[in-house]
């Protein structure tokens, strides 16, 4: 792996096993991602855009879904290269949420539902960061603020069900940069924000881009975001990719 | 007009402390008032958290307004007891902003748009809802062989064209949308808008189209309205209020659209948000 790369994916393949046969939903899939760089993956519909991204954080739901060939390489806070497929889930566990951290596509599949929003904050950022339930809170709570949720302090006790969809979306990316990733995975983190509050977001995002050198994915559909966002843009089609050039 | 909506008010309780008492609102909607005409597509547009959604299930009755009213097709709804509200389900649906969790996880796809064929008895056999099962899946542009697939099965753009392919499944008169195209590319995104136009044409189709993209609002929408914080703030048919907007929150929220051209860099409005509220405040006190 070269020293100024975060992240190399070498030819992955994921198959999934439905009732109508084997779905090859990413094939033979290369790309990487250098340190600070944003890498933007771009492509239609059921292109494989999340499955390689849940691929990296090894969240391929298995069965019906198999990683079944290929290697994903990377650096992480320690500077040692990894290759995450080979890691056992104890060891990928300290790496999720830590080094990588993943905004889904679809808050409410990954917020729990019977937990406050701040609850949920504070368990992400007590699970990696030795801090007090005091500081994890004060922390949780600026980075609220942070994402333009207005009467944070109060919004701390919400339910996910008490949000609006946008604010779900901005709970997600307040726990994804809570733990200040060096790598950070967005899948259409912005589809549910009006204008003005995702250039707010847009903006936090390149902050920490340049503060502590993270690393971006991002998965949009919006070309504008990708002008305003990427260094590179990576294309996909049917689980391949089909062309890969600069922003 | 199929639709008008006076004075709408919605508050959520805030509950809290031991005994779980009510402490306090939240003023989700505080007075929203609109007409949609019969065969109009009237887009939705404003800050993320200012009530859009609300809105929307307020008309369905999904949850109960807490002030106003609504009047479907010259029928006051706002009150109706749930079982006068049965017929109207047929004709009134709505395209949730989470296409994930509305969809029934346990259910295969098919079984997801056959169901609301089966509870309104429309097509009496097997055969004819499989029929229309796949006719509505092309029309979304699924394949039919999806039908035996479950929601997880899905990709995210995918799941939110299953939920639009639903909400058709009965030839409905009155749709909310909300965010139905969020999570489509350009290509596809540009299909199901041709066949939202094309069911405007030849169904009458009326729409309250609640979506975050500009363009799109624009593309589809004869009329616009802009909410902020619980209101309405603008509405205006789509062309003026794109080319003259009048209000300061459009004017900004206009203005910080993405360009997809780097070489292209727009001017943005400043938006002070402190500074729109007291005047809000002082205008409507
Ligand atoms: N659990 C699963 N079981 C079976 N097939 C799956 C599963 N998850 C995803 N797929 C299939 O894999 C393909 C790629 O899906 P993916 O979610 O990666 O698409 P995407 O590029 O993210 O699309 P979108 O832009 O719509 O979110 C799709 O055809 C999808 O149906
Ligand atoms: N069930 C609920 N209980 C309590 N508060 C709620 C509930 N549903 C919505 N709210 C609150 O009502 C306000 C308006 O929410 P709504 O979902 O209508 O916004 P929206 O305009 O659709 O936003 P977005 O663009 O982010 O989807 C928000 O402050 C939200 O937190
Ligand atoms: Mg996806
Ligand atoms: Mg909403």
């Amino acid at each position: 792996m070269k020293q100024d790369r975060i992240l190399e994916v070498n030819q992955l393949t994921v198959e999934f096993t439905t009732d109508n046969g084997v779905i090859q939903a990413v094939r033979d899939l290369s790309f990487h991602i250098n340190k600070g760089e944003t890498l933007a993956v771009v492509g239609e519909s059921g292109s494989g855009k999340s499955v390689t991204s849940l691929a990296i954080m090894r969240l391929i739901p298995s069965p019906p879904g198999r990683i079944v060939s290929g290697q994903v390489w990377f650096r992480g806070k320690d500077g040692q290269p990894k290759e995450l497929i080979g890691l056992t889930e104890a060891q990928m566990r300290r790496i999720r949420g830590n080094d990588i951290a993943m905004i889904f596509q679809e808050p409410m599949t990954s917020l729990n539902p019977v937990y406050t929003v701040g609850d949920q904050i504070v368990e992400a950022i007590r699970l990696h960061q030795g801090k007090s339930r005091q500081e994890a809170r004060a922390l949780a709570i600026e980075m609220l603020n942070l994402v333009e949720i207005p009467n944070p302090h109060r919004r701390f006790a919400d339910y996910p069900h008490q949000m609006s969809g946008g604010m779900r979306q901005r709970v997600m990316i307040a726990m994804a940069l809570s733990c200040k990733p060096s790598l950070l995975i967005a899948d259409e983190p912005t589809t549910a924000l009006d204008v003005i509050i995702q250039a707010q977001i847009l903006e936090l995002i390149n902050k920490l881009k340049s503060e502590i050198q993270t690393s971006v994915l991002f998965i949009t559909h919006d070309l504008g975001v990708v002008a305003e966002m990427a260094d590179r843009v990576v294309v996909m089609q049917h689980g391949v990719k089909v062309e890969e050039g600069g922003g | 007009m199929l639709l008008e909506i006076e004075h709408l008010q919605k508050w959520f309780p805030l509950r809290g402390g031991l005994l779980n008492r009510v402490q306090g609102y939240v003023k989700a909607v505080s007075d929203v008032s609109l007409k949609i005409h019969k065969g109009e597509v009237l887009g939705l547009v404003g800050e993320s958290g200012s009530g859009k959604t609300t809105v929307g299930r307020c008309i369905l009755r999904l949850i109960e307004p807490t002030g106003g009213r609504i009047v479907f097709d010259g029928q006051d709804i706002t009150h109706l007891p749930k079982h006068e509200l049965r017929p109207l389900r047929r004709r009134l649906q709505i395209i949730f902003q989470d296409p994930f969790a509305s969809l029934n996880p346990r259910m295969t796809v098919g079984d997801i748009l056959a169901e609301p064929l089966l509870i309104h008895n429309t097509h009496k056999t097997a055969a004819a809802r499989n029929q229309r099962v796949a006719e509505l899946l092309e029309m979304v542009q699924l394949d039919p062989d999806m039908a035996r697939r479950y929601p997880h099965e899905f990709s995210g753009g995918q799941r939110q064209r299953i939920g639009i392919a639903r909400a058709l499944a009965l030839n409905p008169d009155f749709i909310v949308a909300d965010e139905c195209v969020s999570a489509l590319d350009v290509s596809i995104r540009a299909e199901i808008l041709e066949l939202i136009r094309e069911l405007k044409k030849t169904l009458g189709l009326t729409l309250l189209f609640i979506s975050h993209d500009l363009a799109v609002v624009e593309s589809i929408s004869d009329r616009v309205a802009v909410m902020y914080r619980g209101r309405l703030v603008e509405l205006a048919d789509a062309h003026t209020i794109y080319r003259n907007p009048q209000d300061d929150y459009t004017k900004a929220l206009l203005s910080a659209v993405p360009i997809p051209d780097p070489t292209v860099k727009r001017t943005r409005v400043p938006w002070d948000p402190e500074a729109y509220q007291r005047r809000l405040d002082t205008t409507s006190a």
